[in-house]
């Protein structure tokens, strides 16, 4: 069926928003929305049946709901994460490896690092190349490995960020540890405080595992053991103002060891 | 009453942006501001206040899952946040035996949906944007009317709604229909 023809999405959208689809035609109606069988004028045609039905709801009073819901939704999200943690185990002994991988990758071939640019995908590929190069090192290769500056964990949250500095000291390297769900129509955008220059942004992290950013160390920096590193939540793109719009997510300890 | 005015939106957008992040403080405040509304739609949906913490525990599990997938540019945090709430309802009422269910007929019921303006709460349908929903609403056929509120506000499937009228399942599922093109086309202003 075509669902861009308006006369079938209109009244699926709108059966499925007010909840009279059911059973197999609404599983099927999930299905197409998630696995974008449709374009998005199935989803824009959801969204405005979803908005003007919800103000319907304005009509109801809102009611305070028993004190323990909270307490339980506390502990079911406790849960919840307890269980990412488990899960974050095993790639938390990848990311180790994977730190060495990565420094053996780069000392042996000294511009593997420039060799990752913005946005670029390399799972998977980028990985072989690393651990064959970690099984070539030498000691004077090791010596010539970057240096792991920072590792930036999410809190509460499996998104985490590896920063390493080249051994020149000028380029930076961010790698995503792991495949995160998806950022939606944000992106997560990555800065350096310095007490010389404020805030400057380095540019928007990888969300895709091995996925990585790499970047010149701007200049004028100052003192290096009094730089942070910052992360904000930024529409789409990244800020359109050169400065966080959204919220700091999270930031490294102060005196970071740049 | 849902007051939902541009800067009390632009705090739950940052709310769930910070969700989003990861950050627990930022979901208790968005859970503090908001559950009693969800939690209201959840009574009037499910009619038992078991059922309703249920379904708002596993709403608010949703929204920390999927407060990534929020667009402010897109969406109203409000009506996303029912969204989730609403179709955690329908599928709960769909899990359950179909005996628990209460189908209530009464006159009583169906009076207040035929006459919103005489519930106090259902002043509120008075204000700004609720307005034309509300007059849209009134513009409609009775059994059109009654038919769709009472699937939006009790999660009623065309099989209760024809229990609950005392009408055949093809005429209801007729009204539904009918009622969705009309509404739609009222509220793009296409019928007066």
């Amino acid at each position: 069926m075509n669902y861009r023809d308006p006369r079938l999405a209109v009244p699926l959208a709108a059966a499925y928003a007010l909840g009279t689809l059911r059973g197999a035609a609404r599983r099927r109606f999930e299905s197409l929305l998630r696995g974008g069988q449709a374009d998005d004028s199935l989803g824009a045609e959801l969204r405005f049946w979803e908005q003007r039905l919800a103000q319907a709801a304005g009509a109801i009073a809102p009611m305070a709901p028993p004190a323990e819901a909270w307490a339980q939704i506390d502990r079911l999200l406790d849960r919840q994460l307890a269980a990412g943690v488990s899960a974050l185990r095993q790639p938390a002994r990848r990311l180790h490896s994977w730190r060495w991988r990565l420094g053996a990758g780069l000392a042996a071939a000294a511009s593997l690092v420039l060799a990752f640019k913005i946005g670029e995908r390399n799972a998977g590929s980028a990985a072989t190349r690393l651990v064959q190069a970690r099984a070539t090192a030498s000691p004077a290769q090791w010596r010539a490995m970057p240096m792991v500056v920072a590792q930036m964990q999410m809190p509460a949250s499996r998104m985490a960020w590896l920063i390493s500095l080249s051994p020149d000291r000028r380029q930076l390297s961010v790698v995503a540890a792991e495949d995160f769900l998806q950022v939606g129509r944000h992106s997560v955008e990555l800065w350096l405080r310095s007490p010389a220059r404020g805030l400057v942004p380095l540019g928007l992290l990888p969300c895709t595992r091995d996925e990585s950013l790499s970047v010149q160390l701007p200049e004028g920096l100052g003192d290096q053991s009094q730089l942070r590193f910052t992360i904000s939540f930024e529409p789409q793109g990244g800020s359109p103002t050169g400065q966080p719009t959204g919220p700091l997510l999270m930031s490294t300890p102060d005196r970071s060891t740049i | 009453m849902i007051r939902q005015d541009a800067i009390e939106r632009r705090q739950l957008d940052a709310l769930l942006a910070r969700v989003a992040g990861g950050d627990r403080r930022a979901f208790s405040q968005l859970y503090e501001r908001t559950s009693p509304i969800l939690f209201g739609v959840l009574m009037r949906m499910l009619r038992r206040p078991d059922w309703a913490q249920a379904a708002l525990q596993d709403s608010y599990i949703r929204v920390w899952n999927r407060s990534e997938t929020y667009c402010a540019e897109r969406s109203d945090p409000i009506a996303w946040l029912i969204g989730i709430a609403r179709y955690r309802a329908l599928d709960l009422l769909r899990e359950q035996h179909p005996d628990e269910r209460i189908i209530d007929d009464s006159e009583a019921v169906l009076l207040q949906l035929q006459d919103p303006a005489q519930s106090p709460e259902a002043q509120a349908i008075q204000r700004d944007a609720i307005e034309r929903l509300d007059r849209c609403l009134r513009t409609m056929r009775e059994e059109e009317r009654v038919s769709l509120l009472l699937a939006y506000y009790q999660g009623y499937s065309h099989r209760e709604l024809a229990q609950a009228m005392k009408a055949p399942l093809g005429t209801v599922k007729a009204w539904v229909r009918r009622g969705l093109t009309h509404l739609r086309a009222c509220l793009l202003g296409e019928v007066p």
